[in-house]
């Protein structure tokens, strides 16, 4: 997660009232999480369909057991996505410092170009590569998906990555180069260290985007690779029962994982260096 | 300069796409042929429609390795067929077997690798989307009744005008479906379900207005929780949807209105595109031999029309009145045919202004 | 890349300049058709409706987003480490899985009208659910942590040099002139970005209106999701979207050139 270097004296002095503070931050974290909250609470609730607690049960997630497909379905998103997380952070890493550092002639026309694949309704990408990807050869499934999702993960991390150079102070570069250092070098243990929260959000950004993705998955992802958004949307089709809210449970108990171990090893390494 | 560089690309595509339309045409029709086991088989179906344990019965009887996918409606197995993807067997609604037909994209079925086409009722066979049951079989089929929460309301409904009543005002569930609903409306006018007629649509859309302050939501996906959940007291549903209502609060019944039911089926098809027809048709004719016929209806709680399989359904499920309709439903109920691009818009608009207005 | 974004969407606009098939499908005549069509007030309707629900959940977002990630981005170490904990958990639990979620909290039957009736605080359920205001909801919750995120990457890049602040101060700048003057001029690049993180997808949004709105509510994207899927009229999606890209790639021409501005003035 983004350098979290000692708070400056100059901002810690100018916070707003403490009480404005908390409640803000109470506001915003309630309304984050109290839907998700009722809905873990709920996963347990013996009532099928109902608002009302009628008494605890496990029941929903044996039910989630004897449905094998959901697990395989996971399978297929976490490999789709950190498949595509990879190839769309290391592009639009470098086309984030291209676009920074260089100019060229058609730097604009590149960056509108980029907007393009968020711009346009997803749905609309998916039928177009749909339609386009037999014409190429790509076969639907996990190939299909990963390209689909890296078309609009890879701005995104271009977005960021360009954000967060805006405050790069461009004379450490010249220093390193001074130093002799070579251009890849200077990327290397340089530019990238500077801009690492940057990369980190970015990742975090194109990884969620493809757990999450529904649209894309939905229309090229071919047979038996069915990804996990999709085979939900399919069981809320059969209806929303405790099983999807148990379904959800494991799902946010995951998250929480796999954040909390993210943190720990960045925080380790902080400490470390 | 742009200009010359975006017609240079548009050739570019231009090019692609006739290349590829060579390629697809000159396909020759798969192959398929004779009495071998394909170890692979590519079914398509709509989403959640079949248990898995089915598909592994069959997997472990043939020793085929069964890939599975799903699509959500006709429109989007039309689109993943142009687009090339492959199914060796898939499942098609009424309207959309015939458009297929017309396009050319079906295979006629060998019956005689069927043997249990015998099961399926006199009434379920030869459909007028199908006239002489050659590209088809009918695998599941429902009507689209006015559902009715007894217990919350309690004025009488009989027909579809019965839900003008103010006690509906912004408390029906509708499928979101044009053909299904405009057709609706050409049948409350003494109309067919199938009327492309501009001046017969015209008046089907000012019926249908008059149901616009009472619609709360439409749902084609789960309407059946709208109704349990209380967001509605009636609306217009398919039949498993209210048979899955129904199971769970028997207040909520099914009402067939005299002036014109639709009556849908799903079906077995073979694109021609198959490259494994002859284990296609195997499927086809597993997935109709009476246990496994009713294995499938107790899971999915639509109606069967194999009716041999009726000794091996749950009790429940014979008995619920969803999916048991009078018999003059059964004779009458009317079906939906393929209509031309042209009436298609002409519904879509109509459904369009009408959800919007 | 060109081929997988460039391609497909040359193929788009080509094909919004055919004519539909028969029986749906794509014929190769070229039309000029589908472009007039949009202009029928119906669609029209829609696009501005879209428009207008875009900016009002990016305006929603940034005014709750900035105040909450400049706290973060100005709180101890500790609090800032669980603060951003926090909001990145939603931000990657599925928007299915959320969406969902809302809709049972604010049900006929849900949540909320339970615990209402249950304190015999109202009569009658209150009817959210599968209206424009719980479109709203569910939009700016399943965006508002794409605002916050790029807000705090920005902040965190402006406090990680409190020699700006501190020169302000000793030029005798209170702590509001400070912030107006110096902290909200420099995070204009995360305002941008953040901003664009949220518009653009919200106004391609489809299944939350679907979801939370009960379809009555129709937005662009249901608009071209229904000409591609229901209507099979390929050519008139197509013109749609070509549309949409359009306005959005205006409004992004006069987005980044504000961020390039302000690229420019920090360079100096």
């Amino acid at each position: 997660m983004a350098s979290l270097a000692a708070p400056p004296r100059a901002a810690r002095k100018e916070r707003a009232p403490q009480w404005t503070r908390q409640a803000i931050i109470v506001a915003v974290l309630g309304f984050l999480y109290v839907p998700i909250l009722v809905l873990i609470i709920f996963s347990f609730n013996t009532s099928y369909l109902s608002a009302l607690w009628t008494g605890f049960t496990f029941h929903w997630y044996r039910v989630l057991l004897q449905e094998p497909v959901l697990l395989h379905s996971l399978g297929v998103s976490v490999e789709v996505a950190i498949i595509q997380t990879i190839i769309s952070t290391i592009l639009g890493t470098l086309g984030g410092i291209a676009l920074h550092r260089y100019n060229f002639w058609g730097k604009k026309a590149l960056v509108y170009f980029l907007y393009i694949p968020i711009v346009i309704p997803e749905i609309v990408m998916a039928v177009a590569l749909l339609i386009y990807f037999p014409h190429v050869g790509v076969p639907l499934g996990v190939p299909a998906m990963v390209i689909g999702q890296t078309t609009f993960t890879i701005p995104y991390v271009v977005l960021v990555v360009r954000a967060s150079m805006a405050g790069f102070d461009t004379t450490l570069e010249e220093a390193s180069r001074d130093l002799g250092a070579s251009e890849l070098q200077t990327l290397w243990r340089v530019t990238i260290p500077v801009i690492l929260p940057g990369i980190v959000v970015g990742a975090l950004l194109s990884f969620s985007q493809s757990f999450d993705d529904f649209t894309t998955s939905f229309f090229v992802d071919g047979s038996g690779n069915t990804p996990l958004p999709v085979q939900i949307y399919g069981m809320l089709r059969h209806g929303v029962n405790p099983s999807v809210n148990a379904l959800s449970t494991v799902i946010v108990a995951a998250t929480l994982i796999i954040v909390l171990t993210g943190q720990r090893a960045q925080r380790r390494r902080a400490q470390r260096g | 300069m742009r200009l010359s560089m975006m017609s240079a690309a548009l050739g570019t595509v231009l090019l692609a796409t006739t290349l590829a339309g060579c390629g697809t045409s000159s396909t020759p029709s798969a192959a398929g042929n004779a009495h071998t086991i394909s170890p692979v088989l590519d079914v398509g179906n709509f989403a959640a429609y079949l248990p898995h344990e089915i598909l592994h019965q069959f997997e472990k009887k043939y020793h085929v390795h069964i890939n599975y996918s799903t699509y959500p409606s006709n429109a989007e197995l039309l689109a993943k067929m142009q687009a090339g993807q492959e199914f060796d067997v898939a499942v098609a609604s009424d309207y959309m077997v015939q458009t297929m037909t017309k396009m050319g994209l079906l295979d006629k079925l060998n019956f005689s690798d069927i043997p249990n086409f015998k099961n399926i009722a006199p009434a379920f066979r030869n459909l007028p989307f199908d006239p002489h049951s050659v590209y088809s079989i009918p695998y599941l089929w429902g009507t689209v009744p006015i559902a009715v929460n007894t217990h919350a309301v309690h004025v009488p409904v009989t027909g579809y005008k019965s839900l003008l009543n103010p006690v509906f005002k912004n408390n029906l569930v509708m499928v979101d479906s044009p053909r299904t609903l405009v057709g609706i409306a050409l049948m409350m006018n003494g109309h067919n379900l199938n009327d492309t007629q501009t001046s017969a649509l015209n008046q089907a859309a000012n019926t249908l207005d008059q149901f616009r302050p009472q619609v709360k939501v439409f749902n084609s996906n789960d309407p059946h929780v709208d109704l349990l959940n209380g967001e509605a007291t009636a609306g217009i549903v398919w039949s498993g949807e209210g048979a899955l209502a129904y199971s769970q609060d028997p207040w909520i019944v099914p009402v067939f209105p005299k002036s014109g039911v639709n009556r849908w089926f799903d079906n077995f098809i073979i694109p021609s595109s198959s490259k494994a027809r002859y284990t296609a048709e195997l499927f086809i004719n597993f997935l109709l031999t009476p246990k496994i016929s009713a294995e499938l209806e107790n899971a999915e709680e639509y109606s069967d029309p194999d009716t041999a399989a009726n000794p091996y359904i749950q009790k429940s499920l014979l008995t619920n009145p969803w999916l048991n309709p009078p018999q003059w439903v059964i004779t009458q109920g009317e079906v939906m045919k393929a209509i031309p691009a042209t009436g298609n818009e002409q519904f879509n608009n109509i459904w369009e202004k009408f959800k919007q207005s | 890349m060109v081929f997988f974004f460039a391609i497909p969407n040359l193929y788009m606009l080509f094909i919004s300049f055919m004519q539909v098939g028969g029986y749906g499908g794509v014929v190769y005549h070229v039309t000029l058709s589908n472009y007039g069509l949009l202009f029928h007030w119906i669609e029209f309707k829609v696009i501005a409706d879209s428009l207008l629900f875009a900016l009002l959940v990016t305006l929603f977002c940034l005014g709750v987003g900035y105040p909450f990630a400049y706290i973060i981005a100005t709180a101890p170490p500790r609090k800032k480490i669980v603060l951003l904990f926090l909001v990145i958990v939603p931000f990657w639990t599925s928007s299915l899985i959320r969406t969902f979620a809302m809709m049972f909290l604010i049900g006929t039957e849900g949540f909320i009208n339970s615990v209402l009736l249950s304190l015999h605080l109202i009569h009658q359920p209150l009817d959210m659910l599968y209206t424009l205001g719980a479109t709203y909801v569910g939009q700016f919750y399943s965006m508002l942590p794409y605002m916050i995120l790029p807000l705090y990457a920005s902040l965190q890049g402006i406090m990680d040099h409190p020699e700006y602040m501190e020169a302000a101060r000793d030029l005798g700048a209170g702590a509001r002139k400070t912030f107006w003057r110096v902290v909200a001029p420099l995070s204009i690049p995360g305002i941008a970005t953040g901003s664009l993180l949220v518009f653009i997808p919200t106004l391609g949004t489809f299944f939350i209106p679907l979801l939370m709105g009960g379809g009555g509510v129709v937005l662009v994207g249901n608009f071209i999701e229904n000409q591609f899927l229901a209507a099979d009229n390929w050519p008139f999606g197509a013109a749609a979207s070509a549309l949409v890209i359009a306005i959005t790639l205006l409004l992004i021409g006069f987005g980044s050139r504000y961020m390039n501005n302000a690229f420019l003035e920090e360079g100096k």
